[in-house]
């Protein structure tokens, strides 16, 4: 019934969810409105944004310049000082060509792609490590928040992403990180060393970034949520051993499928001596879930965060904040 | 990568003190490039280069060409608050610079030096005879 509502609903859009992808998101909210509201905005376009390289600029610097270009909104009341979005309607390629850009001064990225980095917390001269890292926004920012100090071991499988990182990295001015790109898990088991904290914002089904491509909707499949889930896990895993005792690890995805997210999280649960950390944030965020089709998990995944685009006017996301307590 | 030290690396050092810039980071040379990195990335890039694992990484500052040391595009906005070596061009000469033109300068010295719009340091390049020679990165040009 409720897909039927779906399909009429948006039927003059080119791109339609399936069925099963519309009952998991009303599992997800249970609230026939607010599965209304989540779809209305996945075909709403979201708004450009950017991150303030402060490595190259001071944030009230480039708030002024770009507030001669465009109409902002500058993000500090979210706690994202370093955030901006861009309300003027830009043309194609506006702001990656834009001599702000060119120069290094700003990051274009999500807003909710922000989060992870922030909520990881790392300070200054400390061993960090970037598990899935290409084309390096969240590392950018990582070596920002770390003033370019201490060291990020940056990770990626693709070589031609890691082209990109490569030519980020030397854009926005980080001289505190190294790149490698090999698969994680073979990365992990050569490593002598382990790490004050940990990003593993792990490749997954993207189901969070469908305003940016609702092309997302006709590829979804719940067989690539649980292959991926797999991997996720491992990848989680393997960077679990390489934390160090009172060290964080912050696990993110821009997907809303539990099979990626609070399952895998239930799986190191299970596993290894971590609790979650609370995620203060000044946005509205839902609570991670513990219990989805039948299965039960670990009451901590409380502390998680589940990310809405109905709440939060960016993408969906995930992220849960992990302690090692050895 | 070969890490600079005791002359070679003063010689590096003496020539970035020329533009201003103050580098008390480690210097590693490669095919006439220079790169830096902080101290504790060297030491976990050299600790994985043992594991037989390939690293890629530090932040490439500049190269020594046979006429000095020209500073890289991205060097110029990262050290921006400590370069004394430049030459202020207006808005117009700019707009030709990042479309890659050599322009017309106004100095009777010769050598590399930072050019300066406004507030933003916008590459470096070689000064002779009136004019500098643009190294502005295929990627960094208007387009």
């Amino acid at each position: 019934m409720l897909y039927e509502e779906i399909l009429d609903r948006y039927k003059d859009k080119k791109y339609l969810p399936k069925k099963e992808f519309v009952e998991n998101i009303f599992l997800l909210l249970k609230n026939k409105k607010d599965v209304f509201k989540f779809f209305d905005k996945c075909y709403e376009p979201i708004l450009f944004s950017i991150r303030a390289n402060t490595l190259k600029i001071e944030i009230e610097k480039l708030k002024e310049r770009i507030e001669k270009k465009w109409d902002v909104d500058w993000k500090k009341r979210s706690g994202l000082e370093e955030a901006f979005v861009i309300k003027t309607k830009l043309d194609a390629g506006e702001v990656g060509n834009a001599l702000e850009h060119r120069l290094g001064y700003y990051y274009v990225q999500s807003l909710s792609s922000m989060l992870p980095s922030k909520i990881l917390n790392v300070e200054k001269d400390s061993y960090v490590l970037d598990c899935c890292a290409a084309p390096g926004s969240k590392t950018t920012h990582l070596a920002a928040l770390m003033q370019n100090t201490g060291v990020i071991l940056a990770n990626d499988i693709s070589w031609e992403r890691n082209i990109a990182l490569l030519s980020n990295l030397q854009r926005c001015g980080v001289i505190n990180t190294i790149v490698t790109s090999i698969p994680f898990q073979q990365l992990a088991k050569k490593l002598k060393i382990t790490f004050d904290y940990i990003l593993a914002d792990v490749p997954c089904s993207n189901e969070g970034t469908i305003r940016k491509n609702l092309n997302i909707f006709k590829t979804w499949n719940k067989k690539l949520s649980l292959w991926l889930s797999k991997i996720q896990k491992s990848i989680l895993c393997n960077a679990l051993i390489l934390l160090k005792n009172n060290g964080f690890l912050v696990y993110s995805t821009c997907t809303l499928n539990p099979e990626e997210n609070e399952e895998v999280i239930d799986f190191a649960l299970k596993r290894f001596p971590i609790k979650l950390e609370k995620i203060n944030l000044k946005i509205k965020t839902r609570e991670g879930i513990t219990e989805w089709k039948g299965k039960e998990y670990n009451k901590e995944l409380k502390k998680a965060i589940r990310i809405w685009p109905q709440d939060f006017d960016s993408e969906g996301f995930f992220i849960a904040k992990i302690k090692m307590e050895k | 990568m070969e890490k600079l030290k005791g002359g070679k690396r003063k010689k590096i050092v003496e020539d970035l003190k020329e533009y201003g810039i103050i580098i008390k980071q480690p210097i590693y040379f490669k095919n006439n490039s220079i790169y830096l990195l902080t101290p504790k990335a060297i030491q976990l890039l050299l600790q994985i280069e043992k594991e037989k694992i390939k690293v890629f990484g530090g932040f490439y500052l500049g190269k020594m060409e046979k006429t000095g040391l020209r500073l890289s595009f991205d060097a110029c906005q990262l050290f921006s608050n400590q370069i004394k070596k430049y030459i202020e061009i207006d808005d117009e000469k700019a707009r030709r610079w990042f479309n890659g033109e050599d322009i017309e300068v106004k100095t009777e010295k010769e050598g590399f030096f930072v050019l300066k719009n406004k507030e933003d340091f916008i590459g470096c390049g070689f000064v002779k005879d009136g004019k500098i020679k643009n190294y502005v990165p295929k990627d960094r040009r208007e387009k």
